[in-house]
């Protein structure tokens, strides 16, 4: 038996005039595979609109605000990832080129730690130079300043600095903590 | 489209994005009913509900404000459903209690033998969209259950109406034949009337 158009008919719900409609369930009634067809169609689309639709949970919009943070962090991190692989990458390129100085740095390397120990010689020098302009005034001063007024000078300096050390070994647990 | 909607739009191609937060509470529903149809389970559809809304959100300055956002947004959400199903990532299973759960009922206060029925009808709902491909399958949801017409079902999938219409032929028919098998197996109580029932089908 030919189905057709009468399957398109009841597939597609297709808008009949009332002749086809008559003509469509004239076939009904002689065809038994297109009234099954038509009779689970007709439960299905029941079936479909009579059952509710699920909704999220509560919430929806916070959860999606914060999804959108973690994407928008994610990228934040991607950038910052990638500009420091960048900076990494030029520092390791700019040692790659300065080694391959290295061997003209060997050549000079005798002039190099001459001029090394002269500059440490001067620095010696030069504090030398202050010791002895500062210790003959030092010396007087402390014939000058009371005893007490010493005592009491290094105590209190102990203090600043055993304070100064506590603030920094807390300031520090802080940051590790962290 | 919605004065307030559009204005919405605009804003959020601003940058706003308190804006398109308002679009995300107006369409939270509709975009979770597609994904919850196209792959089953409740977590499954909050996942991609949120991942097209966000997708929404970064491609915000290509949506035309001339157009229907819902059209636009539940074109995203399809086309990831239909990627998600593509790539296996879901398994579509028939729904249990601990899935149901989950959910919010659509009822603020259902008995106990509403609640079995409505469950009942989405484990049947989910066993026969389980035998379309995840093509016909969005087709099937955004004609019943959001009542696109062929052209909007086209547009949405990037189809021709004729690829709709035939793709639509072909999926009721295998969801009919599987209705077939399933009431010979389990006689269905509520059989309707042979007489034809008002056409509901979306015009061109």
């Amino acid at each position: 038996m030919n189905h057709q158009p009468f399957e398109t008919w009841i597939l597609l719900e297709t808008k009949l005039t009332p002749a086809q409609n008559r003509e469509l369930l004239n076939h009904l009634r002689t065809c038994p595979q297109c009234r099954r067809l038509a009779q689970s169609t007709r439960e299905i689309t029941h079936l479909f609109k009579t059952t509710p639709t699920p909704y999220p949970l509560p919430g929806f919009t916070t959860r999606w605000k914060r999804r959108l943070n973690q994407k928008e962090q994610g990228k934040k991190n991607l950038i910052t990832w990638v500009t420091l692989s960048t900076l990494t990458l030029t520092v390791i390129l700019t040692m790659i080129s300065f080694s391959t100085q290295i061997p003209s740095l060997s050549e000079h390397f005798p002039q190099l730690l001459t001029a090394f120990i002269s500059l440490t010689t001067r620095w010696i020098t030069f504090i030398t130079s202050l010791q002895n302009i500062f210790s003959p005034l030092f010396r007087v001063g402390i014939k000058l300043i009371p005893s007490t007024w010493i005592f009491a000078f290094a105590i209190s300096l102990s203090g600043i600095t055993i304070a100064w050390l506590v603030t920094l070994s807390k300031s520090n647990s802080f940051f590790i903590r962290r | 489209m919605h004065n307030d909607e559009k204005q919405w739009a605009i804003q959020a191609q601003q940058g706003n994005s308190d804006a398109f937060t308002n679009l995300v509470i107006k369409y939270q529903k509709q975009v979770f009913s597609v994904c919850y149809r196209m792959l089953g389970t409740p977590t499954a559809a909050e996942d991609a509900a949120q991942e097209a809304f966000l997708r929404a959100y970064l491609a915000i300055d290509k949506y035309d404000i001339n157009r229907s956002f819902a059209t636009w947004v539940l074109s995203i959400a399809s086309n990831y459903c239909i990627d998600q199903i593509r790539k296996r990532k879901v398994i579509l299973l028939s729904v249990d209690n601990e899935k149901h759960s989950w959910m919010v009922p659509p009822s603020q206060d259902p008995t106990p033998e509403r609640a079995v029925l409505d469950q009942e009808k989405q484990e049947q709902i989910h066993a026969l969209l389980e035998t379309l491909n995840e093509t016909d399958r969005a087709i099937i949801v955004l004609q019943y259950w959001h009542n696109f017409s062929y052209n909007e079902i086209a547009e949405t999938l990037s189809l021709s109406v004729s690829a709709v219409k035939s793709r639509l032929f072909r999926a009721r028919k295998t969801m009919a034949k599987e209705w077939q098998k399933e009431t010979i197996l389990t006689p269905h109580p509520a059989h309707l009337p042979l007489e034809r029932i008002a056409h509901e089908s979306p015009t061109i």
